[in-house]
């Protein structure tokens, strides 16, 4: 299993090596569901979809037993695959119960692309968190834990200074 | 002045009909005859039929069939507006020109309507004709990008299926995504 982080300027991959659950002290807490409400709303964002993808690159390993009327289930997350994170995040959810359903597969969730017209002061939080926090060790915890990930974007250029 | 800007137009739409004619008469070819799910036949040249993975692989398995070809999960209008993508498609394998392709193919969904794509989306997706499906998964998702979720309903024609007790804990779960974010 092979793991790239590409932001605009660098691409590095990341090999899996080590199993997770102990790589969180840092800053950056991955498995924080609990949206910690002083932090910044990119953080709070990326914490949960990250939580969300760990979570969900177990699931989607139990693969269902496929029916022919999936083959509309299979459109929907191809369609939804190509939506922004943010609809995939605010909008999709809550169209329906079948588009809730398709909105947690992996599939959706291979290409994340975080907003680059980030407020400068999140951009900031994010940066600092990342520069403390977002070591190699991360990286390979959400390549371990996200199967189905195969791109990640975030809107920083700033792993360069490091 | 104006006459002679006008005379290019001119010859070039009588140019465009006429490479059409030369087309439409080589077709002696070999037709194929498909029958979609409310019971129109359509005679299909079999250049465009082979776009079709699905009524390919069936001619694979018996290649000297003259039958009707079934397309239980495919109606009519849906499917006469695949044939059309695939007849332009053929057009760009004889000279592939992926800018032209692309613009023909933006083209091709741009008049369709938000019902024409999501009728069709099945049908490219049952007739395993790829491109057409990526072109299709790709206007769709644009069209629904940043929409809020009424609209989005009402372009799939979607019944909120939702108890208020469900989607208010559905919104719970959601409340971290919606901090900071401004209503729209």
């Amino acid at each position: 299993m092979f793991f790239t982080l590409r932001t605009s300027a660098l691409n590095f991959p990341v090999h899996r090596l080590y199993h997770p659950h102990s790589v969180f002290s840092s800053g950056l807490t991955i498995l924080g569901i609990s949206a910690r409400r002083e932090s910044k709303y990119l953080i709070c964002k990326m914490d949960m979809v990250l939580f969300q993808l760990a979570y969900l690159g177990i699931s989607g390993v139990e693969m269902e037993e496929r029916k022919w009327e999936d083959l509309e289930f299979d459109c929907l997350v191809n369609v939804l695959g190509r939506v922004d994170m943010e609809s995939l995040l605010l909008y999709v959810p809550f169209v329906c119960k079948s588009w809730y359903k398709a909105s947690l597969n992996p599939s959706c969730w291979k290409h994340l692309v975080f907003p680059t017209d980030v407020d400068p002061e999140w951009d900031l939080t994010l940066i600092e968190k990342i520069q403390d926090g977002f070591s190699e060790e991360v990286l390979k915890y959400i390549a371990d834990e996200c199967p189905a990930l195969i791109s990640l974007s975030l809107p920083v250029d700033h792993f360069l200074n490091q | 002045m104006s006459s002679s800007a006008e005379n290019p137009t001119l010859t070039a739409e009588i140019t465009k009909p006429s490479t059409e004619i030369a087309t439409e008469t080589a077709q002696s070819a070999k037709k194929i005859t498909l029958k979609t799910s409310d019971d129109q036949i359509f005679e299909v040249e079999e250049s465009v039929a082979m776009e079709f993975a699905t009524v390919k692989s069936f001619f694979e398995d018996a290649p000297s069939s003259t039958d009707t070809v079934p397309l239980p999960n495919v109606p009519a209008k849906p499917f006469s507006q695949v044939i059309e993508f695939c007849k332009e498609q053929i057009k760009f394998k004889a000279n592939p020109d992926e800018t032209e392709k692309k613009r023909s193919n933006s083209e091709f969904v741009k008049e369709k309507t938000n019902e024409d794509l999501v009728e069709m989306i099945p049908v490219a997706n049952y007739l395993e004709i790829k491109d057409l499906l990526d072109v299709l998964n790709q206007a769709v998702a644009d069209r629904i990008q940043n929409r809020s979720v009424e609209y989005v309903r009402s372009f799939f024609g979607i019944d909120n299926d939702f108890t208020s007790e469900e989607e208010a804990l559905l919104r719970e779960e959601h409340a971290w995504a919606f901090e900071d974010v401004d209503e729209d």
